[in-house]
């Protein structure tokens, strides 16, 4: 009978899943986009209806929306008028479809045939958007709101279940089978499915794939608000923005047993998921080590890890068969939408004026000076000024080591990682635990926390060898989820997790900024060193084509292997750095959601470039909070903007603002200079190209037989 | 091909380009009402570029190109198929997860509403080629090469075109199918609908067109009526050995 109760709220948790992750599959079928704004969109619509509702709206504690404009302080708190549930519910449901709408209008659109990493990064953009002007509209407090339903308890054979549950397992099982047959049999169905297949053919038989993309959007965002509302009555009717998108994982696994595209197999899986859960829970571990371990808050999000784990290394077929999975490791240089290049432009602008060449000639003195004009206040201003600016000055460190560290593992291996922050909190407590219980003095703790790291990215790193582009992302996403909520609040680690002084001051943030700065610098020039070795070029080889690496002898294990140690190693020296200027290390700190930022500020700053370390903790830290002291406002808008800035790299630039510093500061290449001499670009080039040696023997010949005198000059070839 | 005959298609110093890479440099050809015509060049002429611009994949730069008199450049590629130009895309091109006879029915998309004019579409793919209708419930990814250009072909036929654009017909086929195609082929345009036909094969092409057209870089190097062409295989050899060299 127990394990009877546990399998059956398993299912019903499980339809939960199944239902957040419908929408998942639905996007993804249509448009091959795996959509981090599911959640977003769907609380969006929640909090509409919650706000709508009469049976929820005077019980709220803040029923108005707020708008207000940016930077101005100019707001306005309306009173929204209490609906009827129906109406409500419609309202909201509109309003979701038309937010759909939106981002496929104004973003997606324009990444149809963009790599895996920019299609993440731009739906991790929207949720960042939606999420950040959500929170100002609609609330700053999580609310309780009242049960949709009037909840009975039904008993069947002593197993209890709720109103909500049935009516969330029905809803599951009857869009499982009401899409799979929309899918199979309808006109649209078929025709959504033709342009998941070739978007290309599709057009060409009729179908507008622009229009098909949309549908599927709006749909799926229907689907989200329909979730999240009914998600939220069934569990702890709390209404928030955090709770809905800690579901990703689980509605990311739940799709992923359907192969991504069916929607009986995201049923399915949800169920199997939620079942696993429970049963996990429940079993009465032998030991006391064993059943603190797995007994703790975050055991589900564990087994969801272990459950992504298993079933994308072993890939049965009756999941995989005709699924897609990705050949390319899905990250890439992009092209120039169409002409020259931005950069190209810019110098050749530059150039006109004789402004390039100087600029270039004295770049090599220029470098050095802005590395002066760097380096000076970074160590001059901890020693003048409060402490506060070295705590500032140390989280910008610790940010540009965690984008380095992205860089080398995303940007040079092509390995698409969502785990960074896993391996700088394995660093963080581990130095928490060196310097505490060991008492080892600070100068070798910091190395060593970089140690620690490598473990835990090889512990990701060995399933990551048979997964590419987002299934691997999706991999590392479990386990940074699983570290977040599983592994870090591990009674053991929140009672070993100050930070010992162990210098003479009290005030720790000085020496452990010019620490870890000396840290950075040292990192920085050795894996900028590194970059220049046969190891980075066999490590690009694979980001551009993994076969064809192998083809040429390089070992994809071990390279892959070596990439994800020095990326912990370098997150691991950033954890290190973290302890000692914070002293005590919380789990709060490690979130998945702060690793999608780094992200988001990796591919902005250039994800291939290392300047993009220093890039985007100089954009992302230090001049936001250098603005926030002027300006207010921009601590809240910096959100807002970095999600923007997100979306519009991916679409107009997706290589990075380091890339196209160094593109526009390298030195010029043969012939550049006379191509852009010559009257169209095209004619630059394609002379060039076609190799002009028999153009004019070409050239008469054809202009004979095209006036129609066919006879053959002599030494032609067949005459 | 009395020269009487209407022109269906025109194209007037057509230019499109991939990026800064301009591709087609002022094309100007014309295809008469039932008749078939047969663009030739090697690897990299534009043919296949030539064909995107008409159905609208690609964005011509300059020129216009007349479909029955009307400029359909820039026109979305809805639209164009809506007008009654197919195509059958090169390498296939087929939707390898859906079945053969979701294929068709996806051919008949534009006209999804009109259900008596879709099943005569049915009836008369699975007329001409009978082996699609033995394997109408089959993933078209697991057709062999020769059925999977069956069903391209039948595919485009679902619409009842008036153009249709043929992109490599015999690439990687056997040569006993290419002769089964070539015949269908003949047989379509008998029941009137006129033809574009790209091909790597000189003499293919040749045997069953009317008129062949020479691309070269992007350009109209020169055509003639395919008869004449095909007595001159000293000319032909020439073309393409003087530009593979």
């Amino acid at each position: 009978m127990y394990w009877a109760q546990l399998v059956v709220a398993g299912l019903f948790a499980g339809a939960v899943y199944a239902l957040y992750g419908q929408g998942i599959t639905l996007v993804y079928k249509a448009t091959r986009v795996p959509n981090f704004a599911h959640g977003a969109i769907g609380t969006v619509g929640a909090f509409v209806f919650f706000k709508l509702w009469d049976g929820s709206a005077k019980r709220l504690l803040i029923p108005w929306i707020h708008f207000k404009i940016p930077f101005t302080g100019v707001s306005w708190n309306p009173n929204p008028p209490a609906l009827p549930f129906a109406a409500a519910l419609a309202v909201a449901l509109v309003i979701s479809v038309l937010l759909g709408l939106l981002v496929e209008r104004a973003a997606m659109r324009y990444l149809v045939d963009a790599p895996t990493i920019s299609l993440i990064v731009a739906t991790i953009g929207i949720f960042i958007v939606i999420t950040g002007l959500a929170i100002d509209m609609f609330n700053q407090q999580t609310e309780t709101v009242p049960p949709l339903f009037n909840d009975h308890v039904y008993s069947v054979g002593g197993i209890r279940f709720f109103t909500t549950d049935v009516i969330v397992a029905i809803l599951a099982l009857v869009l499982a089978i009401g899409l799979g047959t929309f899918f199979r049999f309808t006109n649209l169905g078929i025709a959504i499915r033709a342009t998941a297949d070739s978007r290309e053919t599709s057009r060409l038989l009729g179908i507008s794939a622009d229009r098909v993309a949309a549908f599927a959007w709006a749909a799926g965002s229907f689907l989200a608000t329909l979730a999240a509302i009914l998600i939220i009555a069934r569990s702890n009717r709390q209404l928030d923005f955090v709770s809905l998108t800690i579901l990703i994982v689980p509605g990311f696994t739940a799709a992923m047993f359907g192969g991504f595209t069916s929607l009986v197999g995201t049923f399915i899986g949800g169920l199997t998921l939620g079942v696993a859960q429970n049963l996990f829970i429940g079993v009465h571990w032998p030991t006391r080590f064993l059943s603190t371990a797995f007994g703790a808050a975050g055991a589900p999000q564990f087994v969801s890890f272990l459950v992504v784990v298993i079933v994308l290394m072993t890939r049965p077929k009756f999941i995989f068969k005709g699924v897609r999975v990705d050949e390319e490791s899905g990250v890439g240089l992009g092209k120039a939408r169409s002409g020259l290049a931005p950069e190209d432009q810019l110098r050749r602008v530059l150039d006109r004026r004789n402004t390039l060449l100087l600029l270039l000639e004295d770049w090599k003195i220029g470098r050095w000076l802005l590395a002066a004009l760097c380096v000076i206040p970074l160590l001059a201003i901890p020693v003048f000024t409060v402490s506060y600016w070295s705590t500032v000055l140390g989280s910008a460190v610790f940010y540009a080591l965690i984008v380095l560290s992205i860089v080398v593992l995303t940007g040079w291996t092509g390995q698409i990682s969502l785990a960074a922050l896993g391996f700088a909190g394995a660093g963080a407590f581990g130095t928490a635990l060196l310097s505490t219980q060991f008492h080892i003095p600070f100068f070798l703790v910091m190395p060593m926390s970089g140690l620690i790291g490598i473990p835990l990215a090889l512990l990701i790193g060995v399933p990551a060898l048979r997964l590419r582009g987002f299934f691997l992302a999706l991999a590392t996403l479990a386990f940074m989820v699983a570290c977040e909520t599983w592994l870090f609040p591990q009674s053991f680690f929140s009672t070993h997790n100050d930070v010992a002084r162990g210098v003479l001051r009290d005030d720790l943030s000085q020496p452990s900024f010019y620490m870890s700065l000396a840290f950075a610098a040292l990192v920085y020039i050795g894996v900028r060193n590194l970059g220049r070795t046969r190891v980075a070029r066999a490590w690009h080889a694979i980001r551009d084509s993994e076969n064809t690496a192998i083809s040429m002898g390089i070992d994809p294990v071990r390279y892959k292997l070596l990439a994800f140690a020095v990326s912990g190693f370098i997150a691991g020296v950033a954890g290190g750095s973290f302890g000692y200027l914070n002293l005590k290390i919380v789990a709060a700190n490690f979130t998945f959601f702060f690793t999608l930022t780094y992200i988001t500020a990796a591919v902005i700053s250039g994800i291939a470039m290392l300047a993009a370390g220093p890039l985007a903790a100089f954009n992302f830290v230090l001049l936001p909070t250098i603005t926030a002291r002027s300006i207010s406002g921009t601590n809240e808008a910096i959100f807002i903007i970095g999600g923007l800035l997100a979306v519009l790299t991916v679409i107009q630039y997706p290589n990075g603002l380091a890339y196209f510093y160094s593109r526009v500061l390298r030195r010029f290449e043969a012939g550049e200079r006379v191509a852009w001499a010559s009257t169209t670009d095209a004619e630059g080039i394609a002379p060039a190209a076609a190799g002009a040696g028999t153009e004019e023997e070409e050239e008469e010949l054809f202009n004979r037989a095209a006036h129609g005198d066919l006879s053959l000059p002599a030494g032609v070839p067949g005459a | 091909m009395s020269p009487a005959r209407e022109l269906i298609l025109e194209l007037d110093q057509v230019r499109a380009s991939y990026g800064a890479v301009e591709v087609l440099r002022g094309v100007n050809f014309t295809v008469r009402k039932g008749e078939v015509v047969a663009l030739l060049g090697t690897n990299g002429a534009g043919k296949s570029t030539i064909l995107r611009c008409v159905s609208g994949l690609l964005k011509t730069d300059a020129g216009e190109i007349r479909y029955e008199g009307q400029n359909i450049a820039g026109m979305a590629t809805e639209d164009t198929v809506r007008l009654g130009i197919t195509q059958v895309p090169g390498g296939r091109g087929l939707l390898p997860n859906l079945s053969v006879e979701e294929n068709l029915r996806m051919g008949a998309y534009p006209i999804r509403r009109q259900r008596a004019k879709v099943k005569a579409g049915y009836d008369r793919v699975y007329g001409i080629f009978p082996r699609l209708a033995e394997r109408r419930r089959q993933l078209a990814g697991l057709l062999s090469g020769g059925e999977g250009q069956m069903l391209a072909i039948g595919r485009a036929l679902m619409l009842e075109p008036k153009l249709m654009m043929i992109d490599e017909l015999s690439l990687g086929l056997a040569p006993l199918i290419v002769q089964q195609l070539v015949k269908i082929v003949r047989d379509i345009n008998a029941s009137g609908v006129s033809i574009i036909l790209v091909e790597q094969s000189a003499n293919l092409a040749l045997s069953i067109t009317d008129h062949a057209y020479f691309i070269e870089k992007g350009q109209l190097r020169f055509d003639g009526s395919s008869k004449e062409l095909l007595e001159r295989d000293d000319l032909l050899r020439s073309v393409f050995l003087a530009a593979a060299r």
